[in-house]
């Protein structure tokens, strides 16, 4: 088909355009790319061993959290599809075009569906491989079990994809706007929180302890019954079990379910889209209704460039609406802190010194919230601009000062997160040394201005403005680069604290005079923080300088 | 200001990797002066357009507008000169009075000042009914107009503007041709890139040609037409090589 066509030739144009910059990038990202994946096969390596090795319960417990992962997946892609969706088969730009030509609905319909899959599916499928490889690993399953899942993921991905896509198409169908896709994404930005914070509410750990169960039978039944026994995500959560347990009658079971509902599921979208897919695209009404009443008494106040921002961000459903998500990451974040200290009851160590040790760690695990939130909301700010970049350029106001306010805009909230996640934190964690609770909070503080700087100035460097996609930015070798740097930051500033903290508890417990040594933590920390805030920021303003517009608008 | 010149470029150059984009362009232009600059898609235009708003910086040759040299006063050149884009995107989550506050704001306009000619301009150019709507609601044209009209809440020593009629109704276009004549007769110099022979042919006292991004021809509507014959649009053809159409139309 043309269609796909189209979308080969324009892949291979845009690898046949990479220069050797462009290579080396992209090397490096996917370099730290495999990097994470590494790291996080070796953390679930190490989960599922441990799991493993638990008598009884230990292979029924990993089956349950393949069950778990594989219906987590599919219902993440079904959301990620009905959001998608909506950009690929009913706002994409090329339908205009694709409306004037002599092509059966169907036909569009299902290139456009198959481009959801993809576009849903794609960042799933490359979590779930870690966690596959350390399940296949501890299981011994062998290369057959990555090659049932290679087959089997793309009709499991399709049904799942294909439920996103056909809510999406009732509510086109109802509700035929472009403000329809606002609401659906605010509704599963809630929705989304809301089962995040209950989630984290209910205590999953309790699952991996017997003791929170009334009787030993009734968790090996609990453990031994299906995931949600009637979705597909239990029907490749045996299929490759089947694997394991060499039962081919049941594999070959379980895969046709799959392939026949998968098959199923296209054709029934087909001829539904046949008929409903173009009445709905020609019958869109893209943007806000304009008031057509008469407006008398214009109310004019100052607008600055301050107002600018917040104004868009609080009109921009795609932007305010992940404030809930803020807002839920932080609560579980103090949830988990709230916790923390209760787990370690009955350990060897006395409650104060590991209060005070948590507080030492919590910079790191703040400061890795506080740099993942500052790639999602400061770090896309320069990129943001992509289509007004001619009037921001060639307006009489210095780029300092354009970067200057974008600052002031990004720093109230960073700085409010920073001492909520700092001063809560250690309240919730009970910090004996008012030391201790100074530095370590005061560090949070710290690191989220240094990342906010960070995150704009290298947002500057690395703008990414042929999308609007905040997640294309996120994603971008810029964003990825901000975060290793981020991490990294955070890194350096554990280990030039780690010996003062130790000072600090020891002189808790009545240790000697360090004031000498600590000095010199406290220069290695200014000057690790000068770099981060003052390089950053000066790249980024020098790059936008120097930025020569070849487009009026991207 | 060196013969009350408004705009004066020496050899102008601007290369991309290898492609000279723009190449030796000498331009001198008074103020007050309606000057079209005319040229085949790609030949330049825009390219030009960006160097003289500080938005590409020119790979070598000097410009000078309004007695500013661009190379040292670049944040001065901007305060005197107002810039319409081809095809403009604005900030679609703003209304279209916000718009107009906003370049307000950044060209420091005393606020007495904006309550009185944001609503004046917006009427002008029919937006008051939907002043108060986002401009994502907005068509071309209206986005056009927005634009046009916020340049002059400010007013620009020079216009500059990179197909300025585009996507405007006949009444609208009218109104922007008026306004530009009357702009003129108040010392403001308007440098236009435009396709509508026609517009440059009724409005502009200088037209330049460029072609391949060199200047091929630049002069008053007389001088052009000397010891040339027929209309602005066959001079034009003739330069740009635009003749050999004749022969591509044998095919259909």
């Amino acid at each position: 088909m043309f269609l796909l066509q189209v979308k080969l030739k324009s892949f291979l144009n845009s690898v046949q355009k990479l220069t050797f910059l462009d290579l080396f990038k992209l090397t490096i990202g996917m370099a730290l790319g495999a990097g994470f994946l590494y790291l996080l096969y070796i953390g679930f390596y190490r989960l599922f061993v441990y799991v493993q090795e638990i008598q009884l319960i230990g292979s029924l417990l990993l089956l349950k959290f393949l069950g778990i992962a594989f219906f987590s997946s599919f219902m993440m892609v079904a959301l990620s599809a009905v959001i998608s969706s909506f950009s690929t088969i009913y706002f994409s730009s090329d339908l205009n075009l694709i409306l004037t030509m002599p092509v059966r609905a169907w036909k569009v319909f299902l290139v456009k569906t198959f481009e959801t899959v993809f576009q849903s599916s794609w960042m799933i499928v490359v979590t779930l491989i870690p966690f596959l490889a350390a399940f296949a690993q501890v299981k011994n399953t062998g290369l057959s079990f990555f090659i049932i899942f290679g087959v089997l993921s793309i009709p499991f991905f399709i049904i799942s994809a294909s439920v996103g896509i056909i809510i999406s198409m009732i509510i086109m169908k109802m509700f035929p706007t472009s403000k329809s896709r606002d609401i659906i994404l605010f509704i599963a930005i809630f929705f989304g929180s809301l089962g995040y914070v209950l989630f984290r509410f209910l205590e999953p750990e309790k699952l991996a302890n017997p003791d929170a169960f009334y009787d030993a039978m009734g968790y090996i039944a609990y453990l031994n019954a299906p995931v949600a026994q009637y979705f597909p995500s239990w029907w490749l959560t045996e299929s490759l079990n089947a694997i394991i347990t060499a039962d081919r009658q049941l594999l070959l079971k379980n895969t046709l379910k799959i392939f026949l509902t998968a098959g199923g599921i296209l054709t029934v979208l087909a001829f539904i889209a046949e008929k409903v897919y173009y009445p709905i695209l020609t019958g869109i009404q893209l943007g806000s209704v304009r008031r057509n009443k008469k407006q008398t008494g214009l109310k004019l106040k100052k607008l600055n460039f301050l107002n600018k921002d917040i104004n868009i961000f609080f009109r921009d459903t795609k932007q305010w609406s992940q404030v809930l998500l803020v807002v839920s990451l932080v609560l579980v974040y103090l949830f988990s802190i709230h916790k923390l200290p209760q787990s370690f009851t009955g350990e060897k160590y006395p409650v104060f010194y590991i209060t005070n040790f948590l507080a030492f760690f919590n910079i790191g695990a703040a400061g890795f919230i506080l740099a993942s939130l500052a790639l999602r909301f400061v770090f896309p700010q320069i990129s943001l601009e992509r289509g007004t970049l001619w009037f921001i350029l060639s307006i009489p106001v210095s780029v300092e000062k354009m970067f200057f306010k974008k600052f002031i805009v990004s720093a109230v909230p960073m700085l409010v997160l920073g001492v909520i996640m700092g001063v809560f934190s250690n309240i919730l964690l009970q910090v004996s040394s008012w030391t201790v609770f100074i530095v370590s909070s005061l560090t949070i503080i710290l690191l989220s201005f240094g990342l906010l700087c960070m995150a704009l100035g290298l947002g500057a460097v690395y703008p990414k403005f042929d999308t609007d996609n905040i997640a294309e930015i996120e994603s971008s070798y810029g964003g990825v680069f901000y975060m290793a740097c981020a991490l990294l930051y955070i890194g350096l500033t554990l280990a030039i604290e780690a010996r003062p903290m130790q000072i600090f508890i020891k002189h808790h417990l009545g240790g000697g005079n360090h004031s000498g040594e600590l000095l010199w933590y406290a220069i290695d920390l200014l000057v690790l923080n000068a770099m981060v805030i003052i390089l950053p920021v000066w790249r980024g303003i020098k790059h936008l300088k120097s930025y020569e517009l070849r487009e009026w608008s991207y | 200001m060196e013969n009350n010149l408004s705009i004066k470029t020496e050899n102008l150059t601007k290369s991309f990797g290898g492609i000279t984009a723009v190449k030796n362009v000498n331009l001198e232009i008074k103020q007050g002066e309606i000057f079209a600059f005319l040229g085949p898609n790609g030949a330049g235009k825009t390219t030009t357009v960006k160097m003289l708003c500080g938005l590409i910086s020119p790979t070598s040759g000097k410009m000078v507008i309004c007695g500013n040299d661009a190379k040292d006063s670049q944040l001065e050149i901007k305060k005197i000169i107002g810039l319409v884009p081809d095809h403009p995107f604005i900030y679609p989550k703003l209304k279209g009075v916000e718009f107009m506050q906003l370049v307000g704001d950044v060209y420091k306009v005393d606020i007495q000042k904006q309550r009185e000619r944001i609503p004046e301009l917006l009427k002008m150019f029919g937006l008051d009914e939907a002043a108060q709507d986002l401009i994502e609601t907005y068509s071309l044209g209206m986005r056009q107009k927005l634009i046009i009209a916020s340049v002059l809440l400010h007013n620009p020593k020079v216009l500059i503007l990179d197909e300025p009629l585009v996507g405007l109704d006949p009444k609208s276009a009218r109104l922007v041709k008026d306004i530009f004549l009357g702009l003129s007769q108040k010392g403001v110099t308007v440098f236009m890139c435009t396709h509508i022979l026609e517009i440059a042919e009724k409005l502009a006292t200088k037209i330049g040609i460029i072609h391949k991004g060199e200047l091929i021809a630049v002069g008053t509507k007389e001088e052009i037409r000397s010891n040339k014959t027929g209309t602005l649009e066959d001079i034009y053809l003739e330069l740009t090589g635009g003749i050999e159409y004749m022969e591509i139309l044998k095919y259909l």
